[in-house]
């Protein structure tokens, strides 16, 4: 569906200035959108699972891990897919009883299709910078409905390193996220990063229980968090139902492919603009903090997995 | 890339103008593209696969057997990703010695990308018609670079129910292969089909080593052989390599995306026509046969495809 046409749509959450704004800049924020009994149960379950993550002592397809992570002093960077580790976080990305995928359903259209979650916890005293990037590269689909939600679970401040934009940068190209040599690196080369119009940046600094969205062609990063607070951030990802991926998920999930309002597409729908492809990742994904950290490297995709 | 920017590439093996007759009617037949050799290790290859079938005793993933077939006297319909049972045949489909890729490459651009196989049998005294029917809704790609490349291995004619196809097709609308109830047939509707110019329709003949080439929008079918004289036709189905499928591929293949000539893509391009989507295969398909003989149409809720596995 092209924005004209979602927006013909009544919102079901959102104002219709809201839905205006996410197509012109590519981002908004939806301050205090969650209930607060949706923002304790979140923060109890996420709680649960920090103690969980106290006996791991290795970065897995579960657990992105800082290095200094012990059992003492848990230090996470990412929990990967937290919807398929407690029914907690799908209930909240999923169920009729969330706001989450109403909100959804007003930016990329009534049906509504779960891609995959991610928890990024960016941990007090010095917890990663995200560099500057776009998310499609990462999980290409044959249209730019795909947005990503992100729900502040604790108040978010400039000093524990909000998400952060350039409005109108999903109306611009693709850049690349691979380096001189061909590696993937998941953000812009340092070339692209110093041409980008840092004044034109915008913080989306929120209280808790606020929720920002993004396309997947807004560039965009966040600050380390060298605060005394942490800053996990809740990502689902969505796109409307006709929006077909075509790489290897990154985060693959039971509910990869869900549809959470709406109903399944009988048509794909495919937008002209090409998109650049990410590495094969049937073989193994490491997070994107390691990525741009240059821990790990990979080659493009084929689509042989389909 | 476009058919200009294809056709702006010297081409390999086909001539300018039967790549713009590919462009303009959907498809071509290259007669005796297949020297003697090839033709040869491809009817032995053949060969050796029907025998391996008489130990079989009914369909599965690997073979649809047709009625009636028996240890004495196979009768077979389909031999799925024919690629990944015998090594003539992925040869035959890759190698840097057959002409294949070569022509395929004239068709798509410099790069290209395998996407599938089977070997359609049509075997003699009744093999099975294929209603008419669009390639590119079984097995949706971002563009519509993908073609499928027929090569008989025995000399086909009228009564061995040769590829019947509807020239322009290919630049007509992408139909619907679902009937009332909305599951899959893999076929359009008789009301549809009715509609079908007859007159139009040509029919691809062509002696052993023959290749036809068609695009995967472009309308096709073929009768039943009544003849004495089986069709074994061996497709093989390509892309550019900025193609990228987006729904699960029924035939399993440890070839699925490989690159067979060029180099593979850094960006996808998506051909802005949208693309109708098939059923969710991903628990389980039955072949075109079957489906269009409603012989299984189990599926109560039909299930669309959603791209969850990827």
């Amino acid at each position: 569906m092209t924005p004209e046409q979602i927006l013909s749509i009544k919102p079901v959450i959102l104002t219709q200035k809201q839905r205006e704004r996410y197509f012109e800049d590519g981002h908004i924020v939806i301050e205090r959108i969650i209930p607060k009994e949706w923002v304790e149960k979140l923060r109890a379950v996420t709680n649960q699972m920090v103690e969980e993550s106290r006996k791991v002592s290795k970065r897995d397809a579960k657990w992105d891990i800082e290095p200094d992570h012990t059992v003492e002093n848990p230090r996470l960077r990412r929990l990967s897919s937290p919807v398929d580790h407690h029914p907690i976080y799908w209930e909240y990305a999923s169920a009729q009883n969330s706001v989450l995928p109403d909100i959804m359903a007003d930016l990329v259209g009534p049906d509504v299709k779960f891609h995959h979650s991610k928890l990024n916890f960016k941990w007090s005293k010095g917890g990663a910078e995200v560099k500057w990037h776009q998310d499609i590269p990462a999980w290409p689909h044959t249209n730019y409905t795909p947005a990503t939600s992100g729900t502040y679970l604790y108040d978010c401040n400039l000093a524990q390193g909000p998400m952060a934009f350039i409005p109108g940068s999903h109306n611009g190209p693709i850049y690349s996220e691979y380096d001189d040599k061909g590696n993937w690196t998941g953000c812009l080369s340092p070339a692209d990063t110093s041409k980008l119009e840092m004044n034109k940046v915008i913080y989306l600094e929120a209280p808790a229980g606020s929720i920002t969205v993004h396309n997947c062609r807004s560039l965009h990063y966040s600050a380390p968090n060298n605060s005394d607070i942490g800053r996990p951030l809740l990502l689902n990802v969505y796109s409307n139902a006709n929006a077909m991926p075509y790489t290897f998920n990154p985060i693959p999930s039971q509910y990869s492919g869900a549809i959470v309002r709406g109903k399944p597409a009988t048509w794909a729908v495919h937008d002209p603009r090409p998109c650049m492809l990410p590495p094969d990742w049937s073989k193994g994904y490491s997070s994107l903090f390691s990525k741009q950290k240059g821990e790990d490297l990979g080659a493009p995709a084929m689509g042989g997995m389909m | 890339m476009t058919p200009e920017e294809v056709l702006s590439q010297k081409p390999r093996i086909l001539t300018q103008k039967q790549r713009e007759r590919y462009f303009e009617d959907g498809f071509i037949l290259v007669e005796k593209l297949l020297p003697d050799s090839w033709i040869e290790r491809l009817k032995a290859a053949t060969e050796a696969m029907v025998d391996k079938s008489r130990a079989v005793t009914k369909s599965d993933d690997v073979w649809d057997l047709d009625k009636g077939h028996t240890a004495a006297a196979p009768r077979l319909r389909r031999l799925s990703s024919m690629n990944d049972h015998h090594p003539d045949y992925w040869a035959y489909a890759s190698a840097a010695d057959s002409p294949l890729p070569d022509v395929i490459a004239d068709l798509v651009g410099p790069d290209v990308k395998f996407h599938q196989s089977k070997l359609n049998f049509k075997w003699s005294k009744g093999g099975d018609e294929v209603k008419w029917h669009q390639d590119i809704s079984f097995w949706p790609h971002t563009n519509y670079s993908p073609l499928t490349a027929g090569t008989y291995v025995y000399d086909c004619d009228g009564a061995q129910g040769p590829l019947g196809v509807l020239p322009g097709s290919h630049n007509g609308p992408v139909v619907n292969q679902y009937n009332d109830k909305g599951q899959w047939v893999g076929c359009m509707n008789a009301e549809d089909t009715a509609k079908i110019d007859m007159s139009k329709v040509v029919y691809l003949e062509g002696p052993a080593g023959s290749v036809t080439l068609h695009n995967c929008r472009t309308l096709h079918y073929s009768k039943a052989n009544w003849s004495e004289m089986p069709r074994p036709l061996l497709l093989n189905v390509y892309s550019a390599a900025d193609a990228m499928p987006y729904t699960f591929n029924p035939l399993k293949s440890q070839y699925f995306g490989a690159i067979v000539r060029g180099k593979p893509a850094k960006w996808a391009y998506h051909d802005p026509r949208p693309c109708l989507l098939p059923p969710d295969w991903s628990g389980g398909y039955t072949s075109i046969f079957a489906v269009q003989q409603e012989e299984q149409r189990a599926r109560e809720k039909p299930q669309r495809a959603s791209g969850g596995m990827m």
